[in-house]
């Protein structure tokens, strides 16, 4: 039982919550350790409670008919909860085992769900903080159960826990976190993706456990409690790719027959690993496009929004999830690109802009690669914008058009294999296109020596643009490409056979040259031009004939002299604006911290 | 044992089958000779290699995909039978529904992995039956049958006493070796995409 004393600390604030959990504290023996995650649990059973009730209600799960569970379920639970934790003490004691078993029964029918094999690690953490703290406890008259808290968890926390029989949302989790992978780190994303490793294989049981399997006890307990006082599920892709860059070098360094291998046997061993991983995944958060998180937490939250309307089986999951596979290259939004320019010119503005559903905007070195035809260009576009439509780069885009997209043909090709099988999903899967065994060699050669050739080009015009360094590690610069009306197509959909270059030139910059942080702007120049009316920025136009080299020369004077006029007007408008963006880009993220 | 490093082909081998007939056991007796020490449910994948000497002198190495048993996962795990050239399809021999599975499971290699993928049928957990023979609840023949119905290898074995363990695998390794050899000697194609990356020191076969 918790004292008075120790319920009240809790509320206000613990000694560890600024020194990291206590994360930095060494210990020696088994027993010492065994002891310091008693401890460490004691406080989970204290705190967690709060934290996980904090900003959203429990959801109320849909009408169950489940009454029980079936027979094979209770026999798969039965033999699971004896297999829980087998290494460790506490889950050898039959009291324990018999409460997880009941545990992980009440989940089920309350959830009215299946059982899961995966679940009983989650449910493990439960049941070792509520026999390590005597129960949870909260500073609130009504404290939330042991069951209470394990459902909150997985429907607050674990949204592919609430993924129906279809694996709908760990598919869509798989490709933000390949897409984040492939942003931060394209070496390493490429040699696997050649290598046939495939996300699906080695990070499923991250995404589907939360990080529970094979990551000791010690190491979780600290791991979750960060997780849930950072209160975002979009962390996650982060926190992965994170533990993904600190394995690079062995992944990098290792035989293509052992990658497999290599990547599964990764996981967060010890407490200062954790330290590592946390302060990696924040890094890559604080260098990502706001985009990402906003967008990733918004289709989740709409595919589940579906899955409790209609369930997993309805057409709807299919074109969701075709929808999703295109959606290799990560996307920023419009209006994250307009914020990101408006910073550059007058921050003071920024606000009329804000793109992020809420916190900061990170500060990004944002470089927009305008690759509409020069026509379209000069039309209208961002005074700072590169224009960027060479020869090559349209031949490029005609061979790559023609010849069977092979990269990201493959991924899909696999995706497809593995959302086949998903019921009621499978129809147009089927028809997926298979990978054509043989690319023409010659169009691969050609390809590749185009693909060299755009990549001279564009370094030698973004070098004069944006300065020599614009490409390196220390510049940290972000490539977003706006493309035009040949490549979005209604849907929002980035085209590959339209005519467009977005879909080749993002293929050459990341595939062949493993560019990091590229990205595409969603919807192309048409989203940025609706964006900029409604946030009252003009763009600018330039007279025909001259030569895009030029354009950008004077960018931050162009920039102010496009913006003076209209400051005094768009700072009225962004304040009557403010309010109403602010409620229409609030979701129900929890983003907050 | 043979070093690592030292093979002349590499196969990529999957352990399928219903959840707790005992595939991680099966993997574990065959790699580490003995059964896991905290044994845990499979989530996702496992992997485990070892490489062994054929009769015909070939070294091979066997790259073994050990997949969650679930029906939930079956959507999941499909990936993981991509380009296997050989599955051990395993079953519980004191469980009935487990054995009814196969021909599913059987489908679903046919149709993820390589067409012509090797299958060993393997009835698990005979230490039950031989300690109480009323614990049986599928026959020797009939799942005997089964298999030279459908083209399958078949053993019944024990993970816990390591019965027939090593066997299964021999057999399994063996036959892939001759099926890929014939398709080798028909397509006369050295290139042929089935001996998957053999390395180390590139030496032809002896055989």
């Amino acid at each position: 039982m918790a004292s008075e004393r120790t319920v009240s600390r809790a509320i206000f604030r613990l000694p560890w919550d600024d020194c990291g959990m206590g994360d930095s504290e060494k210990v020696h023996t088994a027993q010492e350790e065994e002891a310091s995650t008693a401890e460490f649990a004691r406080q989970c059973a204290r705190t967690w409670p709060d934290l996980l009730c904090r900003g959203k209600p429990q959801e109320v799960a849909g009408i169950t008919e489940t009454v029980a569970v079936n027979e094979a379920d209770a026999h798969t639970i039965k033999v699971d909860v004896l297999r829980t934790r087998g290494a460790h003490p506490a889950f050898s004691a039959p009291e324990m085992r018999e409460r997880l078993q009941e545990l992980l029964t009440e989940f089920c029918i309350a959830e009215g769900v299946r059982y899961m094999q995966g679940l009983h690690e989650v449910a493990a953490v439960f049941a070792y903080i509520e026999a390590a703290g005597g129960g949870f406890h909260s500073g609130k008259p009504q404290c939330p159960t042991t069951l209470e808290c394990f459902q909150m968890f997985t429907q607050n926390f674990m949204p592919c826990f609430c993924d129906g029989e279809g694996f709908v949302i760990l598919h869509i989790t798989l490709l933000f976190f390949r897409q984040l992978l492939l942003y931060h780190l394209p070496h390493l994303h490429n040699q696997l993706e050649e290598a046939g490793v495939a996300p699906v294989v080695y990070a499923t049981p991250w995404f589907i456990t939360l990080f529970a399997y094979k990551t000791p006890l010690q190491v979780l307990l600290r791991l979750w409690h960060r997780y849930i006082r950072r209160g975002d599920p979009t962390f996650v892709p982060f926190l992965a790719v994170a533990v993904m860059e600190l394995e690079k070098q062995a992944f990098l360094d290792a035989e293509e027959d052992d990658l497999n291998f290599a990547v599964d046997r990764t996981t967060i061993t010890s407490v200062e690993k954790l330290q590592d991983v946390w302060t990696a995944a924040e890094s890559l958060h604080a260098k990502t496009p706001k985009s990402f998180s906003f967008r990733m937490s918004r289709i989740i939250a709409q595919v589940r929004e579906q899955l409790r309307k209609k369930g997993s089986g309805h057409p709807w999951a299919d074109s969701v999830l075709a929808r999703a596979e295109q959606e290799r290259r990560l996307v920023v939004l419009a209006r994250e690109v307009l914020a990101q320019f408006v910073r550059a010119s007058d921050p003071a503005l920024l606000d009329s802009v804000q793109a992020v559903p809420s916190g900061q905007l990170p500060s990004l070195r944002l470089l927009l690669l305008d690759v509409r035809p020069r026509a379209a260009y000069e039309a209208e576009h961002l005074p700072h914008a590169l224009h960027f439509h060479p020869p090559s780069l349209q031949r490029l885009a005609q061979v790559s058009a023609g010849m069977n997209r092979p990269r990201a043909e493959r991924l899909a090709a696999a995706l497809s294999n593995a959302i086949t099988e998903v019921g009621g999903l499978v129809g147009a899967r089927k028809e997926a296109p298979e990978v054509k065994a043989a690319d023409s060699s010659s169009d691969i050669g050609e390809t590749a020596a185009l693909g060299a050739e755009v990549f001279q080009e564009l370094q030698a015009a973004a070098s004069e643009a944006w300065g020599e360094g614009w490409i390196s590690e220390s510049e940290s610069a972000h490539l977003a490409v706006l493309g035009g009306e040949a490549d979005w197509d209604s849907s929002q959909l980035c085209k590959t056979d339209g005519g467009g270059v977005v879909a080749a030139l993002f293929e050459a910059l990341t595939g062949q040259v493993s560019l990091p942080r590229v990205s595409v702007v969603l919807g192309g120049a048409a989203a940025l031009q609706r964006e900029a009316e409604k946030r009252g920025v003009k763009l600018e136009s330039s007279s025909a004939g001259s030569p895009w080299k030029s354009e950008s020369a004077g960018y931050p004077g162009n920039v102010r002299g496009m913006l003076s006029g209209a400051f005094k007007s768009l700072r009225q408008r962004a304040q009557q604006a403010q309010q109403g963006i602010a409620q229409q880009i609030q979701p129900k993220s929890p983003d907050a911290t | 044992m043979i070093g690592e490093e030292d093979y002349d082909h590499l196969y990529k081998l999957v352990l399928v089958g219903d959840a707790t007939v005992g595939k991680t056991h099966i993997l574990s007796r065959y790699i580490k000779g003995t059964l896991p020490k905290a044994p845990t449910a499979t989530i996702g994948v496992e992997f485990a290699t070892r490489t062994v000497s054929l009769d015909a002198g070939c070294a091979v190495k066997a790259q073994i995909w050990d997949t969650a048993g679930q029906e939930r996962y079956r959507a999941i795990t499909s990936a993981h039978y991509r380009r296997a050239v050989g599955a051990l399809l395993v079953y519980d021999i004191t469980k009935p529904a487990t054995f009814k599975s196969c021909q599913r499971w059987m489908e679903e290699l046919r149709s993820n992995a390589e067409p012509d993928i090797v299958i060993m049928l393997v009835g698990n957990k005979v230490d039950l039956a031989e300690k109480n023979p009323g614990d049986r609840q599928v026959d020797f023949d009939a799942a005997a049958d089964f298999a030279s119905q459908q083209g399958l290898l078949f053993e019944e074995a024990s993970a816990v006493t390591g019965a027939n363990i090593k066997l299964c695998f021999d057999k399994l390794l063996k036959e892939i070796y001759n099926t890929t050899q014939h398709r080798r000697d028909r397509e006369d194609d050295p290139t042929n995409n089935f001996q998957l990356q053999g390395r180390s020191s590139q030496t032809e076969c002896a055989c």
